[in-house]
């Protein structure tokens, strides 16, 4: 459950400053699938930062499973991120010296696991996005949709309770796309994980069945797409 | 933590070897350098104070001239013996002669006892003819013991004539025996001549005069004690010490010798610790996007922090590891010349056996070098760790990252070694000039007591007989007689 009240976040000060989150607030229930969308620069990625706890709000307040997310300290915030969510970013910020198996591994290897169960927990999530056989191959040697879907393993890995992506699909073509947006779905069927997806593209986003518009850091339109939404009840709260 | 180090740090550091080289070989250098300057001065001290030890011999105390250098008279010898605590006191004349047909071949020559027998073994004059037709032969005035180095490089032996300029003329003396390359003829480096004490004091034209009453106690007897009596019982002219405070005085002057080299080891090490910071601090900014990427994956700063300093402590301690051995290797390599260049000083040859290594003082320096370590990745850890995630992958990275080329590190680095190196050179060369200057101030300073061996042995003007003397520029004294 994510959940956004009168969320601002300003850059800067005086006459430059930015709001690129502009009173937002929403409520996410769990294993829901909503997509954002929005033209560049409206505040798209910053709203999946503010949920990370990678930077806190300068005003209102953003709750994870009811925790107040602002008033975590960094290390309760990164260990968040290390249990609870899991972030697919548009460039894919793997290790490029670690192998695909020890990328997917790494926040549990973070977060203290024994290695017998990372190994294991490993090998489950690249099963899950069809990588079991690039398990041992470097980033480098990877193409870029099965790059993408080695970083999907990692947020998987965790069993998260929220996948945050922020434009998975950005550095691939249309095919390569509909194959992450399949898996995406797929486990957002299979698992109720909560997703949360930025994306540019309408085709990518008839994924979710959900579709925030942000301009200028402010809900501007709220489309249900399907009817069949896990508990019937998306409400904008505020 | 371990599995972090693993993955994350070895990984990386294997990627940009150049950098971990230089990082190891800057702790390795400041390490080595260290290491090589103590155990060269430890060892070349300890060898210093073991020839000491052998040139006095079983001696308790030695009476020495204080002031002037015209040595004191025989009698003194007695008002030593009539001390109850003494039980042998032994006169020594001491003084330089040389070649008449080559004035830059000296002597050290020794007047001792030699009819009693005991003096030789007390002095460790080793003997390779037989002692008794040695003992028989040293009547004549002429009888002379020369090192065998000496006797085999002028091509003279037993029964041989030589002259020898002295400050009673140009005379005739005749080999009688060959000193064995041992105890006080090795201390000389081979330019040893021993003979009985009468005759050497009718040579050194000092007849009734002496330089140094060697004191034996009895076993019962306190040093102190009967240092304050002697000293009491003699002139005040004349000093009552023991032998072991000749030692003290060497590393009075080799305090500063030591000073020196131990300051330009910390410089090398204070380089070192530029490298490492300069180092680490350009591959923290290098290593900021992975550093930012394990962030959003769900690293703590702290947790990153922390494994920094794991990885610079693993860094640390292979250059230690490497900088030790390096440095016993370097000090194995100088202190032959180290100990030379004092040779030379003070004109006192000494062979350095073994070197001194002391396990507590390369822990100590271990500590250091790896503490170094330690504080110049503190800060490039700090600030890389505190970076803001979603600024450095926001940002160019060349931006953030003013950098230095690894070539450039690298050079600069070898720059400050070889300047360092050089400078040691140098300054080691400069030393051996400047050190008689040296001792010399010193030893006027302290009322004229002779701080050297070389001066003690070597140079003094008797019985107020014309004589000049100079010093060649390595200190070599020279005496010229009218
Ligand atoms: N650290 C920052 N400092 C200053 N301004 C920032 C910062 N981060 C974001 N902004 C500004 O906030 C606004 C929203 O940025 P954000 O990255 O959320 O947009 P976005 O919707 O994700 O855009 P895009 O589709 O191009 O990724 C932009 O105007 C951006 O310039
Ligand atoms: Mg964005």
């Amino acid at each position: 459950m994510i959940e956004l009240r009168h969320v601002v976040k300003a850059f800067g000060s005086g006459e430059t400053a930015v709001r690129a989150v502009n009173d937002l607030s929403f409520v996410c229930p769990p294993g829901s699938f909503w997509a954002m969308m929005g033209p560049s620069g409206s505040g798209k990625s910053t709203v999946l930062h503010l949920i990370a706890g990678l930077t806190p709000p300068t005003s209102g307040s953003v709750l994870v499973d009811g925790a107040d997310v602002a008033k975590m300290n960094s290390a309760e915030a990164a260990a968040l991120r290390r249990r609870r969510i899991g972030y697919v970013l548009q460039t894919f910020n793997l290790m490029p010296f670690l192998t695909a198996a020890e990328n997917v591994g790494m926040p549990l290897v973070l977060d203290g696991v024994k290695q017998r169960e990372v190994d294991a927990r490993v090998k489950d999530a690249l099963a899950m996005v069809n990588m079991s056989h690039r398990a041992a191959h470097y980033p480098t040697h990877l193409s870029g949709g099965e790059q993408q879907r080695v970083a999907i393993a990692r947020a998987l890995v965790i069993r998260p309770a929220i996948v945050l992506a922020d434009e998975p699909t950005g550095n691939l073509d249309r095919a390569g796309g509909r194959v992450i947006m399949d898996l995406i779905h797929d486990i957002n069927e299979r698992t109720g994980v909560t997703v949360l997806l930025v994306t540019h593209d309408p085709v990518f986003a008839a994924y979710a069945r959900r579709v925030l518009r942000l301009v200028d850091g402010a809900l501007q339109q709220d489309m249900p797409l399907t009817e069949e939404s896990p508990d019937g009840d998306i409400g904008i709260a505020g | 933590m371990l599995r972090l180090l693993r993955q994350v740090s070895f990984r990386q550091l294997q990627a940009s070897w150049g950098r971990t080289t230089l990082v190891v070989g800057g702790v390795a250098t400041g390490v080595s350098l260290i290491v090589a300057i103590q155990v060269i001065n430890a060892s070349v001290l300890d060898n210093l104070r073991r020839t000491i030890e052998l040139i006095a011999g079983p001696a308790a105390l030695e009476v020495t001239l204080g002031v002037g250098e015209v040595g004191f008279s025989e009698a003194t010898v007695e008002t030593v013996r009539a001390d109850p605590a003494v039980a042998a006191a032994v006169p020594l004349v001491r003084g330089t002669i040389s070649l008449a047909d080559d004035p830059s071949e000296t002597l050290q020559l020794f007047g001792a006892d030699l009819t009693a027998e005991e003096d030789l073994e007390r002095y460790r004059i080793s003997l390779t003819t037989d002692r008794r037709e040695v003992l028989r032969s040293m009547d004549d005035p002429g009888a002379i013991l020369l090192a065998e180095a000496f006797a085999t490089r002028h091509a003279l032996g037993i029964g041989q004539h030589l002259k020898l300029s002295t400050p009673a003329g140009v005379k005739d003396f005749t080999v009688r025996g060959l000193l064995a390359p041992a105890g006080v003829a090795r201390v000389f480096g081979g330019q040893l001549a021993v003979m009985d004490l009468p005759a050497a004091q009718l040579v050194l034209g000092t007849e009734g005069r002496i330089d140094q009453v060697d004191v034996l106690l009895r076993p019962e007897a306190d040093v102190t004690t009967t240092q304050r009596r002697l000293e009491a019982a003699l002139p005040s002219t004349l000093q009552v010490a023991r032998p072991e405070q000749r030692g003290a005085q060497y590393e009075t002057i080799l305090a500063s010798f030591q000073a020196m080299l131990t300051g330009l080891s910390l410089l090398c090490l204070v380089a070192g610790v530029y490298i490492i910071y300069n180092t680490t601090s350009t591959g923290a900014v290098h290593r900021a996007l992975v550093i930012a990427g394990l962030r959003v994956t769900g690293a703590s700063a702290d947790q990153l922090f922390r494994l920094l300093m794991l990885e610079a402590l693993v860094l640390g301690v292979a250059g230690t590891g490497l900088g030790i051995p390096g440095g016993i290797a370097l000090a194995r390599l100088l202190t032959g010349l180290v100990s030379d260049s004092m040779g030379v000083i003070f004109q006192l040859r000494f062979p350095v056996d073994g070197l001194s290594i002391e396990a507590s003082r390369q822990v100590a320096i271990a500590a250091i070098g790896i503490g170094a370590a330690l504080f110049a990745a503190y800060f490039a850890a700090r600030r890389v760790t505190a970076l803001d995630p979603l600024e450095v992958m926001r940002a160019d990275l060349r931006a953030l990252a003013p950098q230095t080329g690894t070539y450039r590190l690298v050079l600069a680095w070898l720059g400050l070694v070889g300047v360092s190196a050089l400078a040691l050179v140098e300054r080691r060369s400069r030393d051996t000039v400047a050190a008689p200057v040296a001792f010399r101030r010193r030893g006027s300073g302290r009322g004229g007591k002779p701080l050297s061996l070389g001066h003690a042995y070597g140079c003094h003007d008797r019985g107020g007989r014309a004589c000049s003397r100079h010093r060649n520029h390595r200190g070599i004294a020279h005496r010229e007689f009218p």
